[in-house]
């Protein structure tokens, strides 16, 4: 397709999937170009470290083989993270019956989660770092969508499969935790 | 460092950051802050906790991830045609199922039939029976040979050749005149 034949909503995500829908493979780069990045952000606050491309990848493989079911009532990103939050659960619901593990819990998201990675520029920054690494699994997953993602509390409810109430007492929780853990 | 009491403002504080308040919201904001110092101190907060998240983003190559996207077409070719193997699949097990059943009645009628030499029969054997053959994996068949399978399918009578002739009880004779 040709940039003067696009229409001016060809650069927004429903624009581009209906674009890679009508054949256009580039349009399929645009996306993952677009989010790729904010999904490797979300892997991050998973408590993911080693294989992050990896299920960035998996995670817009799945998505685009499904694409016909989404139906755009929420918006394409929030889809994307609703379905990489449900691979990393699902892998390491996986992992867990292969080593045996019975007790398997949505908060355990995290768990895996290492501290301090060294790239914080300053001692107040690293006392920040220190401060969310020491959140709880679920708390730093809200508190990353909300702050780095600008995520709306609904959205987040919808990527947690929870509530907006429960996503915005979780945010403020965080919040008030980051604050306690400076002042100390 | 305190919660501002206002609840409504300090919910709108990470929408600031990101730019996204209506401007009617960010007059509100903007006014608030002006005279908030906990207001102030949590919106550089939230500030600086963005800037650390976004320096702390794993790098990923969208190229490499975008080229292992399969391609919209063969994608949904590949979907039809996994339907194909799905719907395949179901008729290939309805046909078996039946003809089994077919088989086992028919047995059934000439087991009776032995027996009392009066029962009903089958006037058609079972070498008279329409065949339908498949040998192979449906994984291996094409487009082609699937719709072509799926047509003999179609074509196929699964019921008795032919109405089942009466055999009438035969009176024994005993060479004698009757």
């Amino acid at each position: 397709m040709s940039a003067a034949k696009r229409s001016p909503d060809d650069s927004t995500d429903a624009g581009l999937i209906a674009r890679w829908k009508a054949g256009d493979e580039r349009a399929a780069s645009e996306l993952v170009t677009r989010h790729a990045e904010s999904l490797a952000r979300f892997a991050s606050s998973l408590g993911e470290r080693d294989e992050i491309e990896e299920l960035v990848q998996d995670t817009f493989v799945r998505a685009f083989a499904s694409l016909d079911s989404f139906r755009g009532e929420s918006s394409l990103r929030t889809w994307l993270f609703t379905i990489q939050r449900r691979l990393l659960l699902d892998r390491r619901r996986s992992a867990r019956r292969r080593r045996g593990d019975v007790q398997i819990q949505e908060d355990d998201v995290a768990t895996e989660y290492t501290a301090l990675d060294g790239v914080v520029a300053d001692e107040t920054e690293r006392m920040l770092v220190s401060a969310m690494d020491r959140l709880s699994p679920m708390q730093r997953e809200v508190f990353t969508l909300r702050v780095s993602e600008g995520m709306s509390y609904r959205d987040i409810a919808d990527v947690l499969g929870s509530t907006e109430g429960a996503a915005r007492v979780h945010y403020h929780n965080a919040l008030r935790a980051v604050k306690e853990l400076l002042d100390e | 460092m305190n919660d501002c009491p206002n609840a409504e403002i300090r919910d709108l504080l990470c929408d600031a950051i990101h730019g996204t308040l209506t401007d009617g919201d960010r007059r509100r904001v903007d006014e608030h802050v002006a005279t908030c110092a906990d207001c102030r101190a949590e919106l550089a907060l939230l500030q600086r906790a963005r800037t650390v998240l976004d320096r702390r983003t794993p790098a990923v190559d969208a190229a490499r991830i975008a080229a292992a996207i399969p391609p919209r077409r063969a994608t949904a070719r590949a979907l039809r045609f996994s339907t194909w193997r799905v719907a395949a699949s179901i008729a290939v097990m309805a046909v078996g199922a039946a003809s089994l059943s077919l088989a086992r009645s028919q047995i059934g009628n000439r087991d009776g039939a032995g027996i009392g030499e009066s029962a009903v029969s089958s006037a058609a054997g079972p070498q008279d029976a329409q065949m339908l053959s498949f040998s192979g994996r449906l994984s291996m068949l094409n487009d082609a040979d699937l719709e072509q399978l799926l047509a003999d399918i179609d074509d196929f009578d699964g019921g008795t050749p032919a109405e089942p002739a009466a055999v009438l009880p035969v009176p024994a004779w005993d060479g004698g005149t009757p």
